[in-house]
């Protein structure tokens, strides 16, 4: 569906940057064709970074910082990039750029600066909070015919490791143009990712990463943490498709609050469809069939204590979904996150493997209320899954400004053996409540004797 | 001259102490009675700001002892007034004077006598009590580390567990103890232990019932219990360590600690307001052993259904801080 409505775009809005561009420098090497960087980067070093100045050069024009400010003073909130789509104006940028703007308009307005020194106020047309992009516009007609940046088509492809630049101002301190490499997708992730190799830094959110010919391949959008240049960016069909979607939208004017919960509620009915779609796996545990996820889009990771621990022995699995939706400074939201422990007592005996069981139940924090958020309110009691007794506590927070919103948190211990015991938790964030309770049946499911136990 | 002045039968002058106490007693032997460092005198006070001959009682003609200050540089006072050398002025009820910094009172057997008082004994305890008491409490403390560690911790792992409430309990038992030695110059050590080992010991053993019986008949809100229990035996503990210190202020105290206990409960109903629960957890965490488990379980409808309530209960939580919010756009697409 993306696709189609892309191609039908790209025309229209991009035509004039590709003549532009032929303009301004000489036509690129044919490396968008051929894609062999690596073969010919050895043999002529120079013309790697020759290219990264001539597509600076070329598309400085469109490239713009964001700035979010206080009504009442000059002083930047924060900062962010973004590039013209359109000879009009438009803007494209991170939807986390200007959430400020969009959450409190009455306190934060929006500013733009080009690489020559103009500034100007800007108004905010649409965000897409699922994908973090957001269109705006310049109030005045300070961007009016400075040329757009295109959008690379979906009919050709990327190959991995082919040269991208990536483009912003990081931090402030100057506009940057960073060389890096696609690398496909995120595996393992709900959304369509890029992998980026290449370092983004705060403050060039927002900032299109351009492939040889100058075409918009992706927005930056964030990097992984306590890692080297690996980062992330929204491929460009998402913010083409928002461009073609609101073009001529009217600028929004008040707190954006019901946009963002139509937006975040239809996404989870999709993230819960999908989710609850696929049956559980069951971990590789002897006496409990416990709840594994099978989605492609959750990671794993496991651990377990040493062989000869005197103590308590546990297995401990966690699966989770890598990326949030942002909402604001202080809430991030959409995301499944599940972990269990086994344990096995035998060491211990019954009344040390009690204590240490229930300590570790105690353990859970669930949060208090807060800003975004109330504090959970939970109900638990025992349950019985086809003869395997547990003590299950669900627990819901709703969201004060995303009405409807909650968070779910479920805890479930196994409470048939005195030393071996499983110990499960549930968290989804930013669903309704029917699917809260969907997922909690669902979740609830997933515990049972394996086949093995339940005929002892 | 009118009629002869009469002397009392008897007579005392004492010197009292800063406590109130009296510290030393003088037979009056005859009249006029002379007060002073001199030992000419009849009542002779070791006071370097006294004069060597500081003053003199003698009776009045109309009745009652006049207070006539010699010479001194320190003078002294009577009913809170002023007398210089030379002075006299006539002693009030109950014949308290001060000579510079001597307080003084002047006794004859013409004044009524206070009632005798009851002694106040503490009904003798069996001797096994206290040694039991801290023994179970010590038992607690051990078996709540035993739990803790894994089977092969070492001894000394017990150490500070066990020491570190032993040595408190003495030393909150020893300084109630020395509260009493100040007001009632008595030092009543096993009474103060054995209160605040008996309030330990019942909240120890409330701390493995109660989450015991919460889990076995699935009451997770009597954990509300276990909550309260500590701030409320720790007011009572202290209401009845205090009425050994002031038998005679046990309203007030009372009282007094009440009030405080209340205001620290209302205080924590203040802060957790947003809370779904203002005592107690907010789930039962205690997993004892399943022979304990009295009822069963139920099928997982039952807790989805039970849920169902949460829905419009959140979302009035959720208005509560929501007022200021502007009206929001359209939200269309």
């Amino acid at each position: 569906m993306l696709k189609s409505c892309l191609k039908s775009l790209l025309g229209a809005a991009l035509a004039g940057l590709v003549i532009a561009a032929g303009a301004q420098s000489p036509p690129p090497a044919p490396v968008a064709s051929s894609p062999q960087p690596p073969q010919a980067q050895p043999q002529q070093p120079p013309a790697v970074s020759a290219s990264a100045r001539r597509l600076y050069e070329r598309s400085k024009g469109q490239l713009l910082q964001i700035r979010t400010l206080l009504k009442t003073q000059d002083s930047q909130a924060s900062v962010g990039s973004g590039f013209l789509v359109s000879n009009d104006g438009h803007i494209v940028t991170n939807y986390h750029v200007i959430s400020q703007f969009a959450l409190e308009p009455d306190s934060y307005r929006l500013r733009y600066a080009t690489t020559d020194g103009q500034g100007g106020a800007l108004e905010l047309l649409d965000f897409d909070a699922r994908r973090d992009l957001a269109l705006l516009r310049a109030v005045d007609d300070g961007l009016k015919g400075r040329g757009a940046l295109g959008f690379r088509p979906l009919s050709q492809p990327l190959a991995k490791g082919e040269r991208i630049y990536s483009m912003g101002n990081p931090h402030d301190v100057a506009f940057a143009v960073v060389e890096g490499n696609y690398n496909g997708l995120v595996e393992r992730s709900f959304d369509p990712l890029i992998y980026y190799a290449g370092g983004i830094n705060p403050g060039m959110s927002g900032g299109p990463v351009l492939d040889e010919d100058g075409l918009v391949v992706g927005v930056n959008v964030s990097t992984l943490l306590f890692a080297q240049q690996v980062s992330f960016l929204v491929p460009g069909e998402f913010a083409e498709s928002l461009v073609k979607r609101s073009i001529n939208a009217k600028p929004i004017r008040a707190a954006a609050w019901g946009r963002l919960r139509d937006q975040l509620t239809k996404y989870q009915d999709e993230l819960v469809t999908r989710f609850l779609a696929l049956p559980w796996e069951s971990a590789n545990n002897d006496r409990y069939r416990l709840p594994v996820p099978k989605q492609d889009f959750m990671r794993c990771w496991g651990r377990g204590t040493s062989a000869d621990t005197k103590g308590l022995d546990f297995e401990r699995s966690q699966c989770r979904m890598d990326h949030a939706l942002f909402v604001s400074g202080n809430l991030q939201t959409g995301w499944l996150d599940m972990s269990h422990e086994a344990y096995d007592g035998a060491k211990l005996g019954a009344l040390r493997f009690s204590r240490q069981y229930s300590a570790s139940f105690r353990n859970e924090r669930l949060g208090a209320a807060d800003k975004s958020r109330t504090a959970p309110y939970c109900k638990e009691q025992f349950v019985d899954r086809d003869g395997l007794p547990l003590r299950a506590v669900v627990c819901l927070r709703a969201y004060r400004k995303l009405d409807g919103l909650h968070d779910l948190s479920i805890l479930v211990t196994t409470v048939d053996s005195s030393t071996e015991g499983a110990l499960g938790r549930f968290d989804a964030r930013g669903v309704s409540f029917d699917n809260a309770l969907k997922l909690a049946a669902h979740y609830l499911e997933g515990f049972a004797w394996t086949k093995s136990s339940k005929t002892q | 001259m009118p009629s002869a002045p009469v002397a009392p039968a008897a007579a005392v002058v004492e010197l009292l102490g800063r406590d109130g106490r009296v510290a030393l007693v003088q037979r009056v032997t005859q009249w006029p009675v002379r007060l002073g460092r001199s030992p000419a005198c009849d009542v002779v006070l070791d006071d370097g700001h006294l004069a060597a001959e500081h003053a003199e009682l003698h009776l009045a003609p109309g009745g009652g002892v006049q207070l006539k200050l010699l010479d001194s540089r320190n003078g002294g006072s009577v009913a809170g007034k002023r007398l210089h050398a030379g002075e006299e002025a006539t002693l009030p009820e109950g014949g308290a004077f001060q000579l510079a910094a001597c307080s003084l009172r002047l006794r004859t057997s013409a004044d009524a006598l206070a009632p005798e008082q009851l002694l106040f004994v503490q009904p003798v305890r069996h001797w096994a009590l206290l040694p039991l008491l801290l023994l179970a409490m010590l038992f607690f403390q051990w078996l709540d580390r035993w739990t803790a560690v894994d089977p092969d911790s070492r001894w000394i792992d017990y150490a500070s567990p066990l020491l570190g409430p032993l040595a408190f309990v003495l030393g909150w038992a020893g300084l109630w103890s020395l509260a009493s030695q100040l007001f009632q110059h008595r030092f009543p050590f096993t009474t103060h232990l054995r209160r605040a080992l008996l309030a330990i010991v019942a909240l120890q053993v409330l701390e493995w019932l109660l989450p015991a019986i919460a889990y076995a008949f699935s009451w997770p809100r009597l954990m509300v219990i276990e909550s309260l229990s500590t701030p409320v035996a720790g007011a009572f503990l202290i209401a009845w360590h205090a009425r050994l210190v002031w038998p005679g202020a046990r309203r007030i105290l009372s009282g007094g600690i009440a009030a405080l206990l209340l205001l620290g409960l209302g205080l924590q109903v203040g802060g957790r307001q947003e809370q779904q629960y203002v005592f107690g957890p907010p789930y039962l965490a205690s997993l004892p052993p399943p022979a304990l488990r009295l009822v069963s379980p139920k099928p997982p409808e039952t807790l989805i259904d039970s849920l169902k309530p949460l829905k419009a209960e959140l979302a009035r939580q959720a208005r509560k801080d929501n007022d200021g919010v502007a009206d929001d756009d359209s939200g269309g697409e």
